[in-house]
């Protein structure tokens, strides 16, 4: 087929747009778990004073637009960046930084949901036998916590794949940016956009399916704990 | 008489300006049952939370062994200990609950593990032995690999006794362990409470149970709006009811309008 020969054609810029697509969404998701999950546990269980700033940075990020937040990494924090100490991070490197202040928002908030869900017994108990905090958050709360989380976690990262078709907007070679450029150079807007619309809707079904499985598996240890 | 095991003195304890019990001294001796019995909202509850510290207080000293708990003094200041001695000092303690409890990811083998590996640091051989042991000794040698969903409340709440007795404390806490239970279930958990005060274990228990509390206990106190309103054997507080606002309130349970 023609189309796919075309696309070979390109599979240099192919390639390296998936790659950033993957990557960068990858980088988005793993730092924006960790680091949710450490501000979702302040939000949770630390004093009121610390909790504000995480909160208004919470709340300012899942109120913005992705592309957004983009634009003000790349354009503005760049520039601050610029004056303060003479240098900016490229393209790329904002995109992961804009991506990964989106997802680590989204992610406390998700982290938040689950720990306030377990009841105060549970910490009340692993007191009583004496466990300091830290170890009943590692082998009370966080399993519990974890089985609630996969589901929305799962569309989370799906959102994070999808949030990263933006980063085209600063010039990142992502997935679909090559897609555009494929389109400039043979024209057939059409058929190359369905190719690439089909090729995240298979990625992000993927990534559904083997997240429902999970969640079943550790799900079915929580239906026999209720 | 040798010294007590665990001393109340003069302790207080209020939510800002609400007083939940004030000026509370008293003494428990090792190997001693003792109940507390009165009303919802005269302080029970919360003056047993106090000594393993799940709940601050304001005034006074409680004593467990010979050590002040959760408070010491600092440049004439009263500060709390810190979290890390806190901990300790509640090992001391073993801690039954209404609500059971236990951890619904943890087979019931892994819930009496727990602290015994990792307060404890007991090597898991040994812990597991333990483990084993206790749970056999409530009658759960079967139910040892389950998850607590897939056990009655009866059960569940002797895996929490076992949890418990477990980590060899030196006093043991029952608050009200038995109100969450079917009432056809709550003779299993009794039972295992009566056993555990045959074999010498030193216990305070918050209880809706008078007949039991008649049966087991070496001491009755009677709180009423933060007060020890009335303190004697079973047969002084049961029998011969000093107060009227004892009588009172044993009169609801005579007639069955109980809480």
């Amino acid at each position: 087929m023609i189309y796919f020969q075309n696309i070979y054609n390109l599979r240099d810029n192919v390639i390296t747009g998936f790659l950033n697509t993957f990557s960068i969404a990858l980088i988005a998701i793993i730092l924006g778990t960790l680091i949710g999950i450490i501000f979702g546990m302040v939000l949770t269980y630390a004093k009121k004073p610390v909790q504000w700033p995480i909160r208004i940075y919470v709340d300012i990020m899942r109120g913005l637009p992705v592309l957004v937040t983009v634009f003000v990494v790349y354009y503005f924090l760049n520039s601050v960046l610029n004056m303060l100490f003479g240098f900016q991070m490229d393209a790329n490197t904002s995109g992961a930084v804009a991506l990964t202040l989106f997802s680590a928002a989204q992610m406390t908030e998700l982290t938040r949901g689950a720990l306030q869900s377990i009841p105060a017994g549970q910490i009340e108990a692993g007191r009583a036998i004496g466990l300091t905090f830290p170890q009943i958050f590692v082998k009370i709360l966080l399993p519990q916590a974890v089985v609630q989380m996969i589901p929305p976690w799962i569309n989370s990262a799906t959102e994070m794949i999808k949030a990263s078709t933006l980063l085209g907007m600063i010039g990142i070679v992502d997935l679909l940016l090559v897609t555009r450029q494929i389109v400039a150079k043979y024209n057939d807007a059409l058929v190359y956009y369905v190719i690439i619309g089909c090729f995240y809707f298979i990625l992000n079904t993927l990534i559904e399916f083997f997240g429902k499985r999970l969640s079943k598996r550790v799900n079915y240890l929580e239906k026999a704990a209720r | 008489m040798s010294e007590a095991l665990l001393k109340f003195e003069n302790v207080s304890k209020s939510y800002g300006d609400f007083n939940v019990f004030t000026d509370i001294s008293l003494e428990v001796h090792e190997k001693e049952v003792v109940s507390i019995i009165g009303s919802s909202g005269s302080g029970k509850t919360t003056l047993l939370r106090c000594i393993n510290l799940l709940e601050p207080f304001q005034a006074g000293k409680i004593i467990l062994d010979g050590q002040e708990i959760g408070y010491h003094e600092v440049n004439g200041k009263r500060k709390r200990v810190s979290e890390k001695e806190i901990a300790k000092q509640r090992a001391m303690t073993g801690m039954v609950f209404q609500q059971f409890n236990l951890f619904p990811h943890m087979t019931a083998k892994k819930n009496v593990m727990l602290g015994l590996t990792h307060t404890k640091k007991m090597p898991v051989a040994e812990a597991e032995k333990l483990a084993e042991k206790w749970l056999s000794a409530v009658g759960l040698q079967d139910k040892m690999d389950n998850l607590p969903g897939q056990l009655s409340g009866g059960q569940q709440q002797r895996v929490a006794i076992a949890r418990a007795v477990a980590m060899s404390p030196k006093i043991l806490l029952f608050d009200e362990a038995t109100s969450a239970l079917d009432p056809e279930l709550v003779g299993e958990v009794l039972n295992v409470i009566r056993n555990l005060a045959k074999e010498g274990a030193t216990m305070i228990l918050v209880t809706h149970e008078m007949r039991f509390a008649y049966e087991v206990s070496d001491k009755v106190i009677f709180m009423d709006s933060g007060k020890i309103a009335a303190m004697g054997t079973p047969k002084e507080i049961f029998e011969e009811r000093p107060t009227e606002r004892l009588r009172e309130f044993l009169a609801t349970f005579n007639t069955g309008k109980a809480e």
